[in-house]
């Protein structure tokens, strides 16, 4: 009788899956339907409401989606793993080891990319809404999903770059979460002028844009270089997503000022890189 | 309105702190907003009188119930609290800043000096600041002197700014008394911009009237025509002025609330509260069992207007407005010198066909009944705003 007990469970931990007929395919249906809807209201309602709402609590929204997704992922996928699986120690490291041999030949990259998604989430290199730059890409993270990340460049092109970049490259963000970020507007101009001048020019063409942010500073940086004078003027808008108009704004009348001011823009045709 | 006790108390700008909405109206507000964002029409409530019957009121009628002036019992405040500067006795300080809320019509500011006769310093053109030829300011000697608007020294372009420079330098260095007011929006952006809180004190302004202020001002305005007209809360059918009425107090609540207990902004939207039933010849019986003398005019008033900017993709309506409240008032070829671009001209048409902004004789200003409207949308879109 215990011997007979002992080989039932013996060979109850040795099936991998449980019986085809203690699947409950409706549940586990029903929780796949149930994930992909509330994974898809959140990825529509979220930044729909954070286009609508107060700029303040855009950036919460939009960074809300991707946990969201990931911990109602988590949630499906440890509610329905004890439903079709027969789970034992044994089983595991069968499972365990039947998994890193696929991972290991033939999904190796996706699931690097996968398992970055997740630190993503936590280390928070990017989160949607924010503007980075990745390689040659600079753009507005447009969403973060599990495997890779969409950006919107400026000149509205979408591009998508796998997680796995944050394990070898730097990932430059220009905002990191905050509501603005900062414009740099570079003029050069011919040597012979008074610096003071200009820059007291430059200074106040940033201090009366209309789109300044006015907790943040405005700076105006000289330096030297063998073509000519370089002035980079820095200051922030209050909505980062008028960064483009800002900066439009600051060439402008950075411009205007610079004539007003007796300054002489200089053009050169080509300038080494070092420099 | 002759006890103090009533009368705006006299603070620090950092201090102030608007009127709360009553929570039930906030939730109400939220859940129409809401439903809002996902459909276009309007949630409408309707009381003892249906809305459909009821039309603007006239002007004279409006005047006889709610006369100007809208800054109500803030220039009583203002002789209270600044009766040194009227005496000539020397207070702690000798220059005084009080900045204001937006949209004040009535120039608060230079009534008083007037009143007190006291030397306003007027403002050169926008058009000799804009092309720098404007002269120096001169502050000279005497008795106090009161500059009404700073704003008016300055444009926000970058070769206007050095007139209001000398301005505040001026200032700086005089024996004389002075008396500065300004607008919150200016003054936000002239501490950014020329560092004026390092020349002058701190900024005093008033507190934000409640909503009993409110209720006794405007009992005050129309208590001399209680004989002629009778002004009843459509929702309750009650007297708008009867004590311990739920209704009556949600409403000045709400009105202090949303008006953030600016005077000129609370008189603007209770004035646009008061409705009269036009449709009398078709449906008599709804107002006489109200009134005991048939010659009693019955003014309803109803549920505050609320003002929608336009729904456009771009900011470009948003900082028009800005620019406007930063200069108090703007003609349309200056407006454009303070702003990116030449669309503004098309934004400005929107404002104007929206009723949030108004042009007369060539100089545009927001409309005091929409600041609400102006200021949560400033805000929402993450505008710099003052604390008023």
């Amino acid at each position: 009788m215990e011997q007979s007990a002992t080989e039932s469970g013996q060979e109850k931990a040795s099936k991998l899956l449980n019986n085809l007929q203690d699947i409950s395919f409706t549940e586990i249906a029903i929780i796949i339907a149930s994930s992909w809807l509330l994974i898809y209201v959140t990825r529509k309602m979220l930044p729909y409401l954070a286009e609508r709402g107060p700029s303040q609590i855009r950036l919460y929204l939009l960074g809300a989606v991707p946990i969201i997704r990931l911990f109602v992922l988590v949630g499906a996928t440890l509610w329905i793993i004890p439903l079709i699986f027969n789970i034992t120690f044994q089983n595991f490291l069968v499972i365990a080891g039947g998994a890193s041999v696929a991972i290991g030949f033939a999904f190796k990259d996706y699931v690097s990319s996968i398992i970055a998604g997740v630190v993503a989430v936590f280390e928070k290199p990017y989160r949607p809404g924010d503007w980075v730059r990745i390689d040659d890409d600079y753009g507005e993270v447009r969403s973060v999903g599990m495997r890779s990340l969409e950006i919107v460049t400026p000149a509205d092109d979408v591009v998508t770059i796998p997680h796995d970049k944050i394990w070898s490259n730097n990932i430059l963000n220009s905002n990191d979460g905050a509501e603005t970020l900062m414009c740099v507007v570079n003029f050069y101009l011919e040597p012979t002028h008074d610096s003071s001048l200009i820059c007291a020019a430059l200074e106040e063409v940033a201090l009366t844009s209309a789109y300044l942010e006015y907790s943040e500073i405005v700076l105006v940086r000289v330096t030297q270089k063998p073509w000519a004078t370089h002035y980079e003027l820095k200051a922030y808008p209050f909505d980062m997503r008028d960064q483009f108009a800002f900066i439009t704004d600051l060439t402008r009348r950075g411009k205007q000022a610079i004539v007003e001011a007796g300054g002489i823009e200089t053009m050169v045709s080509a300038v080494p890189q070092s420099l | 309105m002759s006890d103090d006790s009533h009368l705006p108390k006299y603070i620090k700008l950092g201090d102030f702190e608007p009127p709360a909405m009553p929570t039930q109206r906030a939730f109400q507000i939220l859940l129409s907003k809401s439903l809002l964002l996902f459909k276009k029409n309007k949630v409408g409530n309707e009381g003892a009188i249906s809305s459909d019957h009821l039309g603007k009121t006239s002007e004279a009628d409006l005047n006889n119930v709610a006369a100007s002036p809208a800054y109500g019992p803030l220039l009583h405040a203002l002789n209270q609290n600044l009766s040194p500067y009227v005496s000539d006795l020397k207070s702690d300080s000798k220059v005084e800043l009080i900045v204001l809320p937006p949209c004040d019509e009535n120039d608060i500011i230079k009534t008083w000096a007037k009143h007190n006769k006291l030397e306003c310093l007027a403002p050169p053109t926008s058009q000799s600041i804009l092309s720098g030829r404007a002269d120096s300011p001169v502050i000279g000697s005497g008795n106090t002197l009161v500059i009404p608007r700073l704003e008016a020294w300055m444009m926000r372009t970058h070769s206007s700014l050095n007139l209001i420079r000398q301005l505040l330098a001026a200032i700086e260095s005089t024996e004389r008394s002075v008396v500065i007011g300004c607008n919150v929006y200016a003054w936000e952006f002239l501490k950014k911009s020329v560092d004026a809180a390092s020349f002058l004190p701190d900024p005093m302004t008033f507190d934000a009237l409640d909503c009993d202020q409110l209720k006794d001002w405007f009992n005050t305005l129309y208590s001399s025509e209680k004989n002629n007209y009778k002004l009843f809360h459509q929702q309750t059918a009650q007297d708008i002025f009867a004590d311990n009425d739920e209704g009556n107090d949600s409403y000045f609540k709400e009105l202090a609330a949303t008006s953030s207990g600016i005077p000129w902004v609370a008189w603007h939207l209770w004035r646009k509260s008061l409705l009269t039933n036009d449709h009398k010849a078709s449906d008599e019986g709804n107002d006489t069992p109200l009134v005991d003398d048939p010659n009693q005019h019955v003014l309803w008033v109803t549920a505050l207007q609320e003002y929608a900017l336009p729904d456009t993709k771009s900011n470009l309506p948003l900082l028009v407005l800005q620019a406007i409240l930063i200069h108090h008032e703007i003609s349309i070829d200056h407006l454009v010198k303070v702003l990116p671009g030449i669309r503004a001209l098309a934004a400005v048409s929107l404002l104007k066909r929206a009723g949030i902004i108004n042009q007369e004789n060539g100089m545009l200003s927001c409309r005091p009944a929409a600041y609400p409207a102006i200021r949560q949308g400033l805000t929402a879109s993450g505008f710099p705003v003052g604390v008023v």
